[in-house]
């Protein structure tokens, strides 16, 4: 019989587990408000959540998307979006966090507590329990499940044997063993991230945690390395002591609430006035720096509108209500949009708003000239102001991107937006087909077309192994009159995404006889200009 | 003290002279130094016709010197070939459309922050419109580029390419152009020819 436990390796502490069950979904259904019952989340193309109305038609984790559609064809899938699951849970965190101050967020869905203090505190771990749920009743949720043992790796796994009709498990102090012995392999395995292993365990005969424990510890380290010596730590019941604490991030949302709703623009910026002066306080207060807000609105049927800004500089108050503002305008340019084409006119009234510090990080991380200083105060100023009378994609700041076309490697941002960082940029990527010399003055956005013809008057066309049927003498933009070609060059080919939305065209450059360049393309569907030198 | 820090100080002092009685001009690009030996004298407006190439040139010298530029009306505005000038894109502002009612508001709202716009050229301006706006120009100190023809202009350009390098029949790549800039402020002339990019 080897050793239960070394000397050197503290007891594992009593761990209190709660765990909401389809967190992802739920967090989806929160977040949304309302989503259909037949659902699944997608990751890298395979179902990584599912409803439990899905999971009966036997749609489960693991699957790929076209086998998951196949048995069940009505299924709505959804990406999985691991921050909003995170964003989600943090309201059940701070609500444990009212009855045991330390809370160890294990993965969104599933936390953890050291519940030895707290018994003491309250008189018993059934009290802590009950308080424990107490909290969580206000929350709304549907089903919660709790779990105690020693550890948290067996606790963990107690409350995956719980049931909806029996919620809360509760190991009595040095059973956790007893339990865990009985468990497969795979439970361990999944644990430490290595499900190869399982099958290899199960090959070599050891197909439950106990017959894992009674191998010497020696043996499993030298057979499979750390992640061996960590599983034999989880089945023979030495999981970690330590609970890492997780910081729960300060609140800051702020959120308006109309007592009226109501459409009207400037009505609903003074109200978001005082909210985004707060939220910038508390924000400054907590030396934090915020570059991104997402903002909520809420019509009055229940219709919410969210959108995540990006601002090149930390974000002022005039600049968070400046946001809510270009949304709103957003909102209804799209009802008028939406009510044009349903032929009703939707007068919806807004009735909450609610602004939302993304990731915001300590203020001292933000050296100067890191995001590029903000420009003065005056140049924002007047930006803002043409912004406000001209739209918020009327000011655009730019930069060179990389590309093969020309209007790819120009990169425009709305003023206040951040351009994509210099390494983001693809500069330094190859671009085979990309345009050598001096860049041309003029870049159309839309290319615009033209005709390219020979001596006698027919147009010229590249074949597929850019032969050319003919030389180049005249063109002619679409407007205009037919100018002599005095010198050429081409065809360049220009390949792109093949593998969708195919461009095959071939470039060529043209002097006329008014000494004007010109770079034009040769596509499928005759000739367009894309530049002017 | 040395002769040349003496010398420096008279330069600033003479300087910060000219600059306290409005003779105040932004640098040009090295290439075009010849054709403005000045520089582009601040309150003034310049108009460009037959190039965006040498619109861009005539900003290019001011905004490597620290100045914010602003282009506006120009959505096809090549922002490679304004690097290629040198021109500090996070120093440059774009307004791509501008309506033709509030061109004069918007040039005024841009020379508040900025010292040199380049502008399409601009609507039909009342006389009275016209002088409001150099006014403010000359107030702001700031400089006014317009590509295309504006006959208003105080400084009028035209620019021609002359003939391209590096282009032949079928093959070859543009290299570089040869452009001839005739110069006119009022009844004066003066013609310029230069190589761009340069050798």
């Amino acid at each position: 019989m080897p050793a239960r436990s070394l000397p050197a390796t503290p007891a594992p502490a009593r761990v209190v587990v709660v765990r909401v069950p389809d967190w992802s979904i739920l967090a989806q259904h929160r977040s949304q408000g309302d989503t259909p019952p037949l659902l699944a989340l997608i990751a890298k193309g395979k179902v990584v959540a599912v409803s439990p109305e899905a999971a009966a038609e036997s749609v489960t984790v693991g699957l790929r998307l076209r086998e998951a559609q196949v048995r069940c064809p009505g299924l709505t899938v959804l990406p999985h979006d691991p921050e909003l699951d995170e964003r989600m849970f943090a309201p059940i965190l701070l609500a444990l966090q009212h009855v045991i101050p330390h809370v160890h967020l294990v993965r969104p869905g599933i936390a953890a507590m050291r519940v030895a203090g707290a018994a003491r505190f309250y008189g018993s771990e059934d009290r802590v329990l009950e308080l424990v749920l107490d909290q969580l009743a206000e929350l709304d949720l549907p089903d919660v499940r709790l779990g105690v043992a020693d550890g948290l790796f067996a606790a963990t796994q107690v409350t995956q044997a719980t049931t909806p009709e029996r919620p809360v498990i509760t190991l009595p102090p040095h059973e956790s063993q007893t339990f865990l012995a009985c468990l497969p392999v795979s439970t361990a395995c999944a644990e430490v991230d290595a499900p190869e292993m399982s099958d290899l365990l199960r090959r070599m005969g050891i197909r439950t945690l106990g017959a894992l424990a009674e191998l010497p510890r020696s043996d499993v380290h030298a057979r499979f390395g750390a992640p061996g010596l960590r599983i034999h730590e989880l089945a023979t019941g030495r999981d970690t002591p330590v609970l890492r604490t997780h910081a729960i991030p300060d609140d800051l949302t702020v959120r308006v609430v109309l007592d009226h709703p109501t459409n009207d623009t400037a009505a609903l910026l003074a109200a978001c006035d005082p909210a985004s002066v707060d939220l910038t306080a508390r924000l400054t207060s907590a030396s934090l720096v915020c570059h991104e807000i997402r903002v909520t609105v809420v019509t009055s049927t229940e219709v919410r509108h969210e959108r995540v800004w990006r601002h090149a500089w930390p974000f002022t108050a005039r600049d968070l209500v400046e946001r809510v503002r270009w949304q709103l305008e957003d909102l209804v340019t799209d009802t008028q949009l939406d009510a044009e084409s349903d032929q009703e006119l939707l007068v919806d009234t807004v009735s909450m708003i609610e602004v939302h510090a993304e990731s915001p990080t300590p203020a001292s991380h933000h050296a100067q000239g890191l995001w590029g200083e903000r420009p003065d105060e005056h140049i924002t100023h007047t930006m803002l102001t043409l912004q406000h009378e001209l739209g918020y994609a009327g000011v655009q700041v730019c930069a060179v991107g990389g590309g093969r076309m020309l209007h790819e490697r120009r990169l425009l941002r709305p003023w206040g937006e951040a351009l994509p960082a210099p390494d983001q940029r693809g500069l330094d990527r190859p671009w085979p087909g990309a345009l050598p010399g001096p860049p041309p003055a003029t870049v159309f956005r839309r290319a615009r077309p033209a005709t390219v013809t020979t001596e006698d008057g027919a147009t010229v066309t590249v074949d597929t192994r850019g032969e050319l049927s003919g030389i180049p003498r005249w063109w002619r933009p679409s407007t205009g009159r037919r100018r002599r070609i005095v010198s050429w060059a081409g065809p360049w080919p220009v390949r792109q995404h093949w593998w969708d939305n195919p461009l095959r065209v071939n470039r060529f450059q043209l002097v006329d006889d008014l000494n004007h360049a010109w770079l034009v393309l040769a596509g499928d569907r005759g000739w367009w200009i894309e530049a002017q030198y | 003290m040395t002769t040349a820090a003496s010398v420096a100080e008279l330069q600033h002092l003479l300087r910060a002279h000219h600059e306290g009685t409005g003779l105040h001009a932004f640098p040009v690009h090295p290439v075009l130094r010849a054709a403005f030996p000045q520089g582009l004298r601040s309150g003034m407006t310049y108009a460009v016709d037959g190039s965006l190439t040498v619109g861009l040139g005539l900003i290019a010298g001011a905004s490597a010197d620290g100045s914010w530029c602003a282009a506006m009306g120009l959505p096809d505005l090549g922002v490679e070939a304004a690097a290629a000038w040198d021109i500090d894109l996070e120093r440059l502002v774009l307004v791509p459309q501008v309506p033709a009612e509030r061109w004069v508001d918007i040039v005024c709202t841009l020379i508040e922050a900025v010292d040199l716009v380049l502008s399409a050229p601009p609507p039909v301006l009342s006389p009275g419109t016209e002088q409001r706006l150099l006014a403010r120009l000359r107030t702001r100190r700031a400089v006014l580029v317009t590509v295309g023809a504006w006959s208003r202009a105080q400084v009028r350009i035209e620019a021609h390419t002359l003939g391209w390098e590096g282009l032949a029949q079928g093959h070859g790549l543009l290299e570089r152009q040869r452009i001839r800039l005739a110069v006119r402020r009022g009844h004066r002339q003066s013609t310029h020819t230069f190589t761009w990019p340069a050798e």
